[in-house]
């Protein structure tokens, strides 16, 4: 569906993207994660058919997305990073201009003004970011696709919104589509991705199933017990003691059925996982880049 | 289609500005007409002035008042005209190309099933329609005035100068949008545009001092928009058949230069 090739767009010796690749499969989710000034939207921008590549190829079902960009965005859904839509039309002015503009569903349209609800009615110079981005959302997927690109999409939105977003992507991906989603929320990549990617410096570092990625990603686990003694004695088995709290950082199955093991034989007072494990993942690249 | 009548809705409050003010402007100056040709104030004001200035309004002091169109040639389509074309061009190109591009907003339209080549062609129909809205509102109101007021206008001379400052709107608002498309920066863009455009208008007003300075005139694309020498009759097939050469010029250039450009919104 999606396919880039040894895609290379040099601005400078250091800027820029390079022999970047990677395949978007119907049915499902990519993550594309990076830190600010990667390449993430260097990259898309290729598959929007605003830029011209230096070297290697970007299609869209087969369709060359900057030879044939037309074709390419009759078939592509887009969610930008940056919402810049007119300041003076309005919500409704907007949703209008795209049902003219492209083929959009008025099914579609009706249900995603219901689950993405806001007053269509104000200016666009008047709408709050989340309100922006909810619009976006609407126009975005108002288009029955079979391909959608979204930047950062879950920005600006409240928990409730997100949520939301992220079960319409995974009933799109149970539809068959293939979603290209870049973005620095790692809960909602966790849960709507099947494969992802992390970009550095022009750069792609790793590519993998998601499943993959967790099984290597490491886990930290806050374990509080009941004083200072039996944390202590927990600590000298396994972990670093701060207080009563022993934190442990597990990588495998096994390591975390031992722990379990371990725990039957002292007086726990609570279980907490730490950070995101594929927020781990990343953070560890992300540090490396720093 | 639709991209036409969404860009021109987007931009009717400027269109419908020029338009409506400069066509007012006009129908009041030529309201006014029999009055000031009655009291003779204008020939002794014209023989008041030196003749520099006369020059650079594009007055000719031997041209006799005797009708609103030699009026007209130096209280408006003279020096008035250049400067309003400049800001209309300016207008048009910071609202259709450097703004939208610099700010991401055509994005809009971009992410649509549109061509860039497509986005230019309905960006160029747009100037083309308010060119013509806007000259032919200041005919428009010109018959009027001639019709309520009797002021013998010569309609074949005044539907030829309309003719000719649709086509210099055509050419500047063409080229505005050609450097337009040259920088990422809308303000930059404004700014060289604008200084170009001046130094055009410079060489036209400085061409008025001296005769050794005539030359300057050839400089400027002004020059093809004479109202003075086709009120007495000058053939203006020359100026018809440059500015044509010099908007077919802009707008493969236009096509040229956006297609290929790289977007960076």
């Amino acid at each position: 569906m999606i396919q880039l090739k040894g895609l290379t767009k040099r601005f400078d010796s250091s800027h820029g993207i390079f022999d970047v690749s990677f395949t978007v499969e119907p049915g499902t989710v990519f993550g594309f994660i990076g830190p600010n000034g990667a390449g993430k939207s260097t990259t898309i921008r290729h598959l929007m058919g605003l830029l011209h590549a230096d070297s290697g190829s970007a299609t869209v079902m087969g369709h060359d997305c900057w030879n044939e960009s037309e074709t390419v965005k009759a078939l592509v859904g887009y969610l930008p990073g940056e919402i810049n839509y007119p300041q003076d039309m309005t919500g409704e002015d907007v949703i209008r201009l795209t049902r003219k503009l492209h083929a959009t569903s008025a099914e579609r349209e009706r249900t995603l003004r219901d689950v993405f609800a806001f007053d269509t009615s104000l200016k666009v110079r008047k709408m709050s970011k989340g309100m922006k981005q909810k619009l976006a959302i609407v126009t975005c997927f108002m288009k029955d696709v079979p391909v959608y690109i979204l930047d950062e999409p879950t920005s600006g939105l409240d928990p409730l919104m997100q949520e939301r977003l992220v079960d319409w992507v995974i009933s799109e991906k149970a539809a068959g589509k293939a979603v290209l989603m870049s973005s620095h929320h790692f809960p909602e990549m966790e849960k709507t991705c099947d494969r992802a990617a992390l970009i550095r410096d022009g750069r792609m570092i790793i590519e993998a199933e998601m499943t993959e990625l967790k099984r290597h990603s490491q886990k930290t686990y806050r374990i509080e017990l009941k004083d200072e003694v039996a944390a202590q004695r927990l600590s000298e088995e396994i972990g670093v003691r701060d207080g009563v709290v022993v934190t442990v950082n597990l990588s495998t199955v096994e390591e975390l059925n031992d722990l379990i093991h371990r725990l039957t034989r002292h007086e726990v007072q609570s279980l907490s996982s730490g950070t995101d494990e594929l927020e781990d993942l990343f953070m560890q690249y992300y540090g490396e880049a720093n | 289609m639709v991209l036409i009548s969404a860009l021109f809705k987007q931009n009717g409050s400027w269109i419908f500005g020029y338009s409506l003010g400069t066509s007012l402007y006009l129908f009041f100056l030529a309201a006014v007409f029999p009055s000031i040709q009655e009291t003779g104030l204008i020939e002794g004001k014209l023989d008041s002035l030196p003749p520099e200035l006369l020059d650079v309004f594009k007055i000719d002091p031997n041209m006799a008042m005797d009708n609103v169109m030699n009026l007209l040639a130096g209280n408006y389509y003279g020096l008035i005209f250049y400067v309003l074309a400049i800001l209309f061009a300016l207008t048009f190109a910071s609202r259709l190309m450097a703004k939208p591009v610099d700010s991401g907003e055509v994005m809009l339209y971009l992410a649509a099933p549109i061509s860039r080549s497509g986005y230019v062609t309905a960006s160029l129909i747009v100037l083309l329609m308010a060119s013509t809205l806007l000259v032919g509102l200041n005919g428009l109101s010109l018959m009027l005035a001639n019709v309520l007021f009797d002021l013998q206008i010569d309609l074949g001379l005044l539907w030829t100068l309309q003719l000719n400052a649709g086509l210099m709107l055509l050419v500047l608002g063409t080229l505005a949008y050609v450097l337009a498309s040259l920088f990422d920066d809308s303000s930059r863009s404004y700014m060289v545009t604008g200084g170009i455009f001046a130094l055009f208008l410079m060489a036209n007003v400085f061409s008025g001092f001296s005769d050794q300075l005539d030359w300057l005139n050839a400089l400027s694309i002004f020059s093809l928009f004479d109202a003075n020498a086709q009120i007495q009759g000058d053939s203006t097939l020359r100026s018809f058949f440059l500015l044509a050469g010099i908007l077919v010029v802009a707008m493969l250039l236009s096509y040229g230069r956006f297609t290929r450009k790289d977007l960076t919104i």
